[in-house]
């Protein structure tokens, strides 16, 4: 009777469909049946194993249905060109010759990715031995790596990898800011270099942003594991654990004119801490960029004008250095940049503004 | 397992920004499950293709009113199970169909006996008892654990109870502890003999 039962139970707790009451019973019962704990903890396992893969026959499987559709007259295109334009159009996000720039990169990209995936064929594969993704400042890309990984590449950023990706490892360069979906492969173990660190992964995903001239290298972890070393000091390593994210000072930034007893040392500042959640609609601070919304909380106005340059892609300069000290704490999702300034200039809540500011083409002067 | 907040998210890309790059992603993050779901109806590859295609075909012409469907992988998984039956019975193979007949045309259970630090003889045993599992069992135990369906999911897309999804799946592990259990019994019964 007992042990008809523990079948339901368990099969409630593997699916997560078991109530903690289920869960109680179920552990009693297997305190009374020592010899089944052999085989619930293999059917555990077996539960949990990986799936089969099958997403390169999918990618084949869509080719065979675009030109499907195509057949019966619906326009589609599947290249992701048009559609980061497309997408960039509808966001409002008005750069548009920093839009044509990313996409003629982006082509680029696809052409060089068609031919790493024909490499059977030795003739093309010299072709091109390495792919190179950038995005101007004010236009963001999504991209599949040859394994189904997932990249979301943020404003004036660049991945690279070369052809040897996938081979014995999965290995890819960062600069800039990063949101990466990574296929499970735990065999051929994801590894970003960026900075002065190395971010290794087995499948998970996380966001890297790591801009150079910014003054630290922050990685953040959404599921999974990672594992963070540093170049300088590979004995030593950092795992981060879900909802935590890495802070690592940046030091050719961080070491000014006075010299600091840190600095001398040479070592990176480390700091883990949680990852932020907006107040207004509870989305991960680190990673909404990825949805299209450049989230800042009590950020001073001279980070927050490094921000606005990347996704507006323009110029910010301080005439006043009083300015550039002012905290806000907001979001932007499909306001232009004109909008935007003149939101921050509401916020301070004042009759009269703090700030004052001139847009000239892509020059944005900020004045008292 | 399909992420579920990843196909909310593609959907509403989708129904707002008419996005074919999400659109893209949908159709490869799903393309496998519901492959072998059709394939499971019609036993061709061809017409798997085809029926998937169709599916995805009408979910592109909706892609504007797609934010009104409540649960898109629930919606992906009905639509493929009716014209999956729709095409059976046009092709007349099998015009009276119903799941119980669908016996060997569910996807071998995959896993690494390796990974799992099993023999190859529990291996063995493990895949005969989820083959010899009736169809509808052997469905009922891939949706959920394969594709990662709840309960509720897969009663409203095989069109049976809640509860019989629930009894489908106790029954197929039941089974499968059984040959996990035979097996270690018989290879050390002393182990056994002092747990008792």
């Amino acid at each position: 009777m007992g042990q008809e039962q523990i079948w339901d139970l368990i099969s409630k707790k593997l699916s997560g469909e078991a109530s903690e009451q289920e869960l109680l019973e179920l552990e009693a019962l297997l305190r009374q049946n020592p010899d089944l704990h052999y085989p619930m903890q293999t059917i555990a396992d077996l539960w949990h194993s990986p799936a089969r893969p099958g997403r390169h026959e999918a990618h084949l499987a869509f080719d065979k249905h675009i030109d499907r559709m195509q057949q019966i007259g619906i326009s589609f295109s599947p290249e992701p060109d048009l559609t980061l334009a497309k997408r960039l159009r509808k966001n409002q996000q008005k750069i548009v010759l920093s839009g044509i720039a990313a996409v003629l990169v982006l082509t680029g990209l696809f052409l060089s990715l068609k031919i790493l995936n024909s490499s059977s064929d030795p003739q093309k594969a010299v072709f091109r031995n390495s792919s190179e993704v950038s995005t101007k400042n004010g236009s963001k890309t999504n991209l599949s790596l040859p394994d189904g990984t997932q990249v979301w590449l943020n404003a004036g950023s660049k991945l690279s990898y070369d052809k040897n990706y996938g081979n014995k490892l999965r290995e890819v360069s960062l600069t800039g800011e990063a949101f990466f979906d990574v296929v499970k492969n735990a065999e051929k173990p994801f590894i970003i270099h960026t900075g002065k660190i190395d971010i290794r992964v087995l499948g998970t995903a996380f966001n890297v942003k790591s801009y150079p001239g910014e003054k630290t290298i922050e990685t953040s972890l959404i599921r999974g594991s990672i594992e963070v070393t540093f170049k300088d000091r590979p004995a030593e390593k950092v795992i981060l654990k879900p909802n935590e994210k890495l802070i690592v000072a940046n030091e050719e930034i961080s070491v000014p004119a006075k010299k600091q007893s840190i600095v001398q040392n040479n070592e990176p500042i480390v700091a883990v801490s949680h990852l932020n959640y907006a107040k207004s609609d509870n989305s991960i601070v680190e990673t909404a960029w990825v949805q299209n919304k450049l989230i800042f909380q009590d950020k001073s106005f001279k980070d927050l004008s490094k921000e606005m340059e990347r996704w507006y892609g323009v110029n910010i300069r301080f005439d006043d250095s009083q300015c550039d000290t002012l905290r806000f704490t907001g979001s932007f999702e499909n306001e232009t940049i004109q909008q935007a300034l003149d939101a921050l200039k509401l916020t301070t809540g004042k009759s009269v503004p703090d700030f004052h500011y001139t847009i000239r083409g892509n020059d944005i002067m900020i004045t008292k | 397992m399909i992420a579920a907040d990843k196909i909310q998210y593609l959907q509403i890309q989708i129904a707002r920004y008419e996005d074919q790059y999400a659109y893209k992603e949908l159709f490869t993050e799903l393309y496998s499950y519901l492959y072998h779901f059709a394939f499971s109806f019609v036993k061709s590859k061809q017409s798997a293709e085809e029926i998937l295609s169709d599916v995805f075909i009408k979910i592109w012409e909706k892609r504007k009113e797609l934010e009104k469907i409540e649960n898109l992988k629930v919606y992906l998984y009905v639509a493929t199970r009716n014209t999956s039956l729709n095409y059976a019975e046009k092709q007349k193979r099998t015009a009276t169909y119903n799941i119980d007949e669908m016996a060997g045309a569910i996807a071998e259970f995959y896993f690494d006996p390796e990974q799992l630090l099993i023999t190859a003889e529990m291996a063995n045993r493990i895949r005969n008892a989820v083959n010899d599992l009736p169809p509808k069992c052997r469905l009922v135990f891939k949706l959920i654990r394969e594709d990662g369906l709840r309960y509720r999911e897969v009663a409203e897309i095989m069109n049976i109870s809640e509860k019989t999804v629930e009894n489908q799946l106790a029954i197929a592990l039941r089974k499968i502890g059984k040959a996990i259990d035979f097996d270690i019994k018989k290879s050390i019964p002393i182990f056994l003999g002092q747990s008792r």
